[in-house]
């Protein structure tokens, strides 16, 4: 993992999916752009403990949550589901630039504007679970391997997560 | 149609999603989906918003790839410098050890 050009490709191969599960983390844009740089630093030099029994994406999201939960416990001793404090910190910022065209963005707008006010309303510990079975798609021992829990902590996470989201698009942007 | 049906639909409902469900559970939450309406309108609610939630779109920070692998490649540098010091370094140490070793009575 000491080849610059295997890392070139790995960065253009997972960088949506890196900086889509950090910015759900840390719910902040420059943060998120922050941790993305020094997880690539991080597997420069950690490449070699890869061993290749688990899916790369699982090891790359599990050095990339050490990282924020390192910087959060050496800025002040909180677990990660007081991360994302919405009196200090920018909110999500989830923007819809993939619309290929202005009607399907003004159709879209009202819809996308309810789903990011909701994202921010739902603790960063669900969100991160949420985003990494739904969106990344990871199965459930995948997710203990990234999150370092048991199972059955992985499940009762996502139950409240999937909860929590759907109280959240039902309460509406209000 | 009593509260623990509605109770274990709920739940059939997530865990669906979650984690998957047997066939004979699927079976029986289709029958009842089909005959209770609030129950059909949770399924519906939870389909709406994963469908919402896998839709929102992120904006990836322009350069932010290229800012990287020209940090990545720095760093690699970096430490391909590094590696002869650190094994002359080391090749010292273990030499230093078996001289010590050797002077040993």
């Amino acid at each position: 993992m000491r080849d610059p050009d295997l890392l070139d490709r790995l960065i253009e191969q997972y960088q949506f999916r890196l900086f889509r599960y950090l910015l759900y983390v840390t719910g902040n844009k420059e943060r998120a752009e922050d941790f993305f740089q020094e997880t690539w630093i991080r597997v420069l030099e950690r490449g070699h403990q890869y061993d290749g029994k688990s899916k790369f994406e699982v090891w790359l999201f599990a050095i990339a949550r050490h990282l924020v939960i390192d910087w959060h416990r050496s800025k002040k001793p909180q677990s990660l589901d007081t991360l994302t404090d919405p009196e200090r910190e920018h909110p999500l910022q989830l923007v819809n630039e993939n619309a290929v065209s202005p009607l399907h963005q003004v159709l879209s707008q009202e819809n996308e504007e309810i789903v990011q006010t909701s994202l921010q309303k739902i603790p960063a510990i669900y969100r991160e679970v949420l985003v990494l079975r739904f969106q990344e798609e990871l199965q459930i021992d995948e997710m203990a391997g990234v999150l370092s829990i048991p199972l059955s902590t992985v499940k009762s996470r996502l139950y409240r997560g999937l909860e929590a989201l759907r109280g959240a698009l039902q309460q509406g942007p209000a | 149609m009593n509260h623990a049906r509605h109770a274990r639909a709920e739940q059939l409902i997530a865990q669906e999603r979650v984690e998957g469900i047997s066939q004979a559970e699927r079976k029986w939450l289709a029958a009842h989906l089909q005959e209770c309406a609030p129950c059909t309108d949770l399924a519906r609610q939870t389909d709406q918003a994963l469908r919402s939630m896998r839709a929102a779109a992120i904006s990836f920070p322009s350069g932010l790839a290229s800012r990287t692998q020209f940090r990545v490649r720095l760093r690699a540098q970096e430490l391909r410098e590094r590696e002869p010091c650190a094994r002359i370094a080391a090749a010292n140490s273990s030499d230093g050890a078996d001289v010590s070793v050797r002077h040993t009575p």
